[in-house]
């Protein structure tokens, strides 16, 4: 009998505890739930804190090294990027076209020499090597089921006022579209679009969602007039595209463009695209394509528009074996194409 | 009986299981704490997102991508163009593309006047299920605003159209349609740069404030309008505005404080007074004279002196100007009493008359000061 007594005065105290311990550290997350409309934008305020926190660490500035200038201008705005691997920086192409070597400027202000490591053009995609270890990548997140409407941040160096510290500036936004065709010689064939503001100096850096993952690059803006500054229309390279091509540019080898070689009715509604024209000896023609086939679906996503088609198509390296399904006639069929090369100036 | 020597009898594993539950319960109750407050290795659940991506959604069926072609544009309408200012009378087809939302289960699309500014436009409307050709119903000058018709190959047996639901004012005291209720999140809709080539809107979220009386290049707006700081650029002409609950607030019609600096007033025309304005105008068409005219600059000095005025730049055939004998050329000086010098200010004049009614035209034509009654008509 008397063995058996501390049995429960132990759990009582075991109880005392894990109330206290809740009350003391799992307040915070309660009161969202709790205590009404003011507590919720008090947790979304600091979900965004938390979000730029975890981003903040990956995210660097780039710019080429100084060069003292008679004249004593500091540099232009320069760009940003982010840690993808402990030793890689991945960037807009834009940001590093016109070099080889840069200074890369980390978030605790530490400057680092990166050197190019590989280069996607058309995709504005390119790999910067830095000469340091250790450093933590961002998480990557799911591009792929980002919505109309979830809240993002972009965090990088905008207008250039990171090169001071190092520190990138964060905005908060949504999710305007997904799925944006952008053309032009670097093509944004699969781009979130989003409203944080995004100016000069935020090229290549990261749009993360509240969980502080990396949801793509931002890396292009639409502009009225002449200045190029945010109108709240940003385009990012969505992270689902840049899985297609990572491997390859992480091995150091830059990236071309497939090429398919058919033709299709641009201002047909959907659903499905037409094929009105194959190439001979293209691709497509190798896979079986003919002119009247009725696509719809690419590697699985549904096409419903001709810009949805080139959408799906001009996201995909050369090499890659694209899956078709189509209709002709009556039947529908599935055919198989493997992309060649695409010859087009590069930028 | 089985037991490994060493290892300690039932009772007391289990008391030295109870001694170390404290400790777990303590860790497990910080390691609660400190996932809620999202400083966890596992993400931490979603905020807000799951009601964004609802709204947002929910919101999308009503909402239309609209593009109209013309050769002339309509004299008239307040000058509020964002981002060029229209030619009255301009020659040669142009285009003009923007956003609208559906309010009516028949097809009745509510957008901004900029995205239809053509006599007898061609119009083409991109929806949720697809593109329809579409006809213009009725136009507030006043205000801006349009309402169009979604024309269906086969109206007898179409599917009525989503609709998106109206901000009704709960106040009783709120009730007059001037008043409008403001303040809180908004999420407006809009087509930026034409970036949805594939017939698909983009949103964009905001704050919206108000009601105010905007002060600016002598508009003046029969009722208040609501502002909002939402993303709004070329394309977004008649962008629906949402609340935070989903209901429709009103449209986008921004206007510019200063060219120079690009500086916008991003008006939200409220949905109630927009909408009971252009049922009216639908009851009752406003009178119509039938010329296009450009804002006459006038000569100060020299022997062509004269005072500003609206060049004729076209009369239509058979309309009231015609036969009032009104010519291209002629400079219009004044609407009765009014002085008239802008494209708006005649047809916002012209907005006040009734149809049949007759006013007179003091017009300068070859250095000449004529009066020309007109007895106003009905738009063919």
């Amino acid at each position: 009998m008397v063995e058996l007594r501390p049995r429960p005065s132990f759990e009582v105290l075991a109880l005392l505890i894990l109330i206290i311990g809740l009350l003391a550290f799992g307040r915070t997350g309660l009161e969202a739930e709790d205590r009404g409309p003011r507590s919720l934008a008090r947790a979304f305020e600091r979900r965004i804190i938390t979000a730029s926190t975890i981003a903040t660490p990956t995210v660097v500035s780039i710019r080429r090294p100084v060069r003292p200038s008679k004249r004593g201008l500091p540099s232009r705005a320069g760009g940003s990027g982010v840690l993808i691997r402990s030793q890689f920086v991945l960037t807009n192409d834009h940001v590093v076209q016109r070099g080889e070597r840069f200074e890369v400027i980390l978030s605790d202000g530490r400057s680092v020499p990166g050197v190019v490591w590989a280069r996607d053009p058309v995709g504005d995609l390119a790999l910067v090597k830095i000469g340091t270890r250790g450093l933590k990548p961002a998480i990557i997140g799911d591009s792929e089921s980002a919505q109309i409407g979830d809240p993002v941040i972009a965090v990088g160096n905008a207008l250039g006022l990171a090169m001071e510290n190092g520190e990138p500036a964060t905005s908060f936004g949504i999710i305007s579209a997904t799925e944006r065709y952008q053309g032009g010689t670097r093509t944004y064939g699969d781009a979130l679009q989003f409203d944080a503001a995004v100016n000069p100096g935020n090229s290549g850096g990261g749009l993360f969602d509240l969980e502080g993952r990396l949801l793509g690059i931002t890396g292009r803006i639409s502009v009225r007039g002449r200045r190029s500054r945010s109108v709240g229309v940003g385009f990012a390279v969505p992270a689902h595209q840049i899985a297609l091509v990572l491997d390859r540019l992480l091995e150091g080898q830059d990236i071309v463009r497939g090429f398919l070689g058919v033709r299709f009715d641009r201002d047909a509604p959907g659903p499905g695209v037409r094929v009105i024209h194959v190439l001979p000896g293209s691709p497509a023609d190798s896979g079986d394509l003919r002119p009247g086939d009725l696509l719809l679906e690419v590697d699985g996503r549904r096409v419903d528009h001709p810009m949805r088609l080139q959408n799906a198509l001009s996201i995909l390296p050369a090499g890659t074996k694209v899956t078709f399904r189509l209709k002709r006639g009556l039947e529908t069929i599935e055919r198989e194409a493997v992309l060649a090369p695409q010859r087009r100036r590069q930028p | 009986m089985n037991q490994a020597p060493g290892r300690p009898g039932r009772p007391e594993r289990a008391a030295s299981r109870l001694r170390l539950f404290p400790l777990l319960a303590l860790l497990a109750a910080f390691a609660a704490g400190h996932e809620l407050a999202g400083q966890d290795a596992r993400p931490p659940k979603p905020i807000f997102r799951a009601e964004l991506r609802s709204l947002a959604a929910g919101q999308r069926p009503s909402v239309v991508l609209i593009e109209s072609r013309g050769r002339e544009r309509r004299t008239g309408g307040l000058r509020r163009d964002l981002f060029r200012l229209p030619e009255a009378g301009a020659i040669g087809t142009s285009v003009e593309k923007g956003v609208g939302v559906i309010v009516g289960p028949d097809g009745i699309v509510l957008t901004s006047a900029a995205v239809v500014p053509f006599e007898n436009p061609t119009i083409l409307i991109w929806t949720a299920r697809g593109r329809f050709p579409a006809r213009l119903l009725a136009c507030d000058p006043s205000v801006d605003a349009c309402l169009l018709k979604i024309l269906e190959p086969t109206p007898d047996k179409a599917e009525p159209w989503p609709i998106a639901k109206l901000h009704e004012t709960k106040d009783s005291k709120d009730s007059e349609d001037s008043k409008v209720v403001g303040e809180g999140l908004a999420l407006v809709w809009g087509d930026p740069f034409g970036a949805g080539r594939d017939g698909r809107p983009s949103v964009s979220l905001g704050l919206l404030s108000g009601p105010i009386q905007p002060a600016a290049r002598d508009i003046v707006y029969p009722h208040s309008v609501l502002t909002v700081d939402a993303a709004i650029n070329p394309g977004g002409y008649g962008g629906p505005v949402f609340d935070a609950e989903g209901r429709l607030v009103g449209i986008v019609a921004p206007l510019v404080l200063s060219e120079r600096s690009d500086s916008l007033l991003r008006v939200v025309l409220p949905v109630k007074p927009t909408l009971a304005g252009l049922r009216q105008r639908l009851a009752a068409p406003s009178a119509w004279l039938g010329v296009l005219v450009a804002p006459d600059p006038g000569v100060a000095q020299g022997p062509d002196r004269r005072p500003p005025g609206l060049l004729v730049t076209g009369v239509q055939p058979s309309s009231p100007a015609e036969l009032a004998g009104l010519r291209t050329g002629d400079s219009i000086r004044s609407v009765g009493q009014d002085v008239v010098t802008t494209p708006d200010q005649l047809a916002e004049r012209l907005s006040r008359e009734a149809i049949g009614a007759e006013v007179v035209l003091t017009v300068r034509r070859d250095g000449a000061v004529k009066i020309l009654p007109v007895t106003l008509g009905r738009r063919p």
